[in-house]
């Protein structure tokens, strides 16, 4: 991030603080729950023994559970108190702020293809992009399922009150590849889209200090620069840099990073050495 | 000194087998006739790599001839169950037909009946089990003892279930004829908690569901898996566990191909009715959901990173961000 140059918050400390408390607790839920799908592997036993084992990575793995419920507690509460005590419900749903998606991203889409075919300029995005959109819809829509199948798992007894013994092997199924799906997707997509791309590596520091330049945001996201111009909103949004948050910031991020990376790598290496 | 004739009885109950002890050792007192090998009768030949390290033996079933080291391990024999016991067992206690017999044997001996003089108890009820009753209606060789216990490689005192020695072999050996079974085992969480190395009673292996000696076939409704027991044997771990639970698949098989073939042939006899009869029918559906989700999601976005990642270094070679300014 350069120094010089209008500085401007992009996430409030509500969102960084949750966003933190979901990194810790997918990691946690990762490092506990993937050995049980490569169970056969031998990367698998030895990061399952370093958990804790059984029953330790388990309490870790239901702990990890409790924090994601938390935020998405949390999330849902903040959703709440914009619709009802702000009045902004319609602009959650609609509308350039909105984080769901909008006919305007279908013309997003085309034109980012078009750039990324090399037939275009790159196009010019409002507030969130179509795939941070796409992304954010999947991770609502992981936690659900997770949280079901995991709640299932987790008291089986229970929810075969009404619920037959296969339905509660489903869930196990759905938990197993909904999390693999997950990981991967987290490990290699969102961290290329916010953090490995080569004008960002190794850390885009917008969700840990909350900060983005005014460079940053006129090469990103060009429309919402102009539309807070405008509505003559950029004032209000300006901010002085955080250097010591920065600085920790990347190295949290950066250890992550690497790990995640490296459990990406293991995943896919067992995958297709299964097929072989 | 060991001198008392041990072959053949030391099966029998406690105080019988004292009685005969007793006896036997009055007749070798008075001039006794019976003088039997030691261990290191034995080990003379099969401790002795250039003895016995390589020989001929001609199996008993198929009458292939191959080339096996018969070198016996006497410290493993000594620490497990039969060399560890108060009994004293020496080799001809098992092998019988050797007794009496000195230097050169003949090469095949009979086979070592565990059942008739010592363990007849467990014997009873494994030879009414599926792995007997339902083998031989196979017309095939049901299991031996020797087939799933160690016998003289035990490296345990007693071999109790319970022991985690023990139960980190269970899976294995049954494994070794249930392969099949023992990889669905694997696909689902008891399997995969005990592949990880979680050995406890608190994870299931094969024994804790189906049982020992007394198995049966699970459709049989008397098994501890039928329909009579299912709830009790589910029970023992899960509390409360009741008619829905027990509907649970223990051998999800949506990771085998004849799962799907025979999934399939359902399909052209009876129809898609008939597919989706079997609950595990809706354990592969989601397992194929999935993959096809998996697929889809990395291939298009995979691609998209891939891409936007080629197309930000050209752009930033080029300068000035890829915008039209």
């Amino acid at each position: 991030m350069t120094t010089n140059g209008k500085l401007y918050q992009r996430f409030s400390p509500f969102h960084r603080i949750t966003h933190f408390l979901l990194i810790i607790s997918f990691f946690g839920l990762v490092l506990t729950g993937m050995p049980l799908a490569f169970q056969d592997q031998a990367w698998a036993r030895w990061l399952y023994e370093t958990m804790g084992g059984h029953p330790t990575a388990g309490y870790i793995h239901r702990i990890c559970a409790g924090m994601t419920f938390f935020c998405a507690f949390m999330h849902f509460a903040y959703c709440s108190y914009l619709a009802l005590v702000k009045r902004h419900a319609a602009n959650i749903i609609w509308g350039a702020d909105a984080i769901m998606i909008q006919p305007r991203d279908v013309k997003d889409i085309v034109a980012d293809l078009k750039w990324l075919l090399g037939f275009g300029p790159r196009p010019a995005f409002d507030r969130w992009i179509y795939w941070e959109k796409f992304e954010y819809l999947s991770l609502l829509w992981g936690t659900f399922v997770m949280a079901l199948t995991g709640l299932m798992l987790w008291f089986p007894t229970t929810f075969s009150i009404f619920l037959p013994g296969w339905a509660i092997d489903m869930g196990l199924i759905a938990h197993r590849y909904e999390a693999i799906l997950a990981a991967a997707f987290v490990f290699t997509i969102h961290f290329i889209h916010t953090h490995l791309l080569p004008e960002k590596v190794p850390v885009d520091e917008a969700m840990f200090t909350g900060i983005v330049s005014e460079e940053e945001m006129l090469h990103e996201r060009p429309r919402h620069h102009k539309r807070l111009k405008e509505a003559n909103l950029l004032k209000k949004y300006e901010t002085v840099p955080n250097v010591p948050l920065s600085i920790i910031s990347k190295i949290i991020a950066v250890p992550l990073l690497l790990i995640g990376l490296f459990l990406t790598s293991l995943m896919v290496s067992s995958l297709l050495l299964s097929l072989i | 000194m060991r001198a008392r004739k041990r072959a053949g009885i030391s099966g029998l109950s406690i105080s019988l087998r004292s009685l005969l002890a007793f006896f036997l050792f009055f007749a070798f007192c008075s001039g006794g006739l019976v003088i039997a090998q030691e261990i290191e009768d034995c080990m003379e030949c099969h401790g002795d790599p250039e003895k016995v390290g390589r020989v001929a033996r001609v199996d008993r079933e198929t009458g292939e001839v191959k080339v096996v080291n018969m070198l016996v391990e006497q410290d493993a024999f000594m620490q497990s169950a039969h060399g560890r016991s108060k009994e004293g067992f020496v080799c001809i206690d098992c092998h019988q037909d050797l007794d009496g017999v000195y230097g050169e044997h003949k090469p095949l001996l009979n086979t070592v009946d565990c059942i008739t003089f010592c363990h007849d108890d467990p014997a009873a009820e494994f030879l009414e089990s599926t792995h007997v009753e339902h083998m031989k209606e196979k017309e095939k060789t049901p299991p031996r003892c020797t087939d799933c216990h160690m016998g003289k490689n035990s490296a345990r005192e007693t071999p109790v279930a319970e022991d985690a020695f023990h139960r980190s072999n269970v899976n294995k050996t049954c494994g070794q004829c249930h392969e099949d079974y023992l990889f669905t085992y694997c696909t689902n969480m008891h399997g995969q908690l005990s592949t990880l190395g979680v050995l406890t009673d608190e994870v299931p292996n094969c024994y804790d569901c189906h049982g020992g000696h007394d198995i049966l076939k699970s459709d049989n409704p008397d098994s501890n898996v039928g329909e009579n027991h299912k709830v009790e044997t589910c029970g023992k771990c899960h509390t409360g566990a009741g008619k829905n639970f027990v509907k649970h698949i223990a051998h999800p098989a949506f990771k085998t191909r004849k799962f799907y073939a025979e999934a399939y042939k359902t399909f052209t006899e009876k129809g898609i009715l008939g597919v989706l009869a079997d609950p595990q029918s809706y354990l592969a559906l989601v397992f194929v959901l999935y993959m096809g989700i998996i697929a889809q999601a990395f291939s298009m976005f995979g691609g998209h990173a891939l891409l936007m990642w080629i197309r930000t270094l050209l752009d930033e070679r080029k300068g000035g961000g890829g915008h039209d300014h």
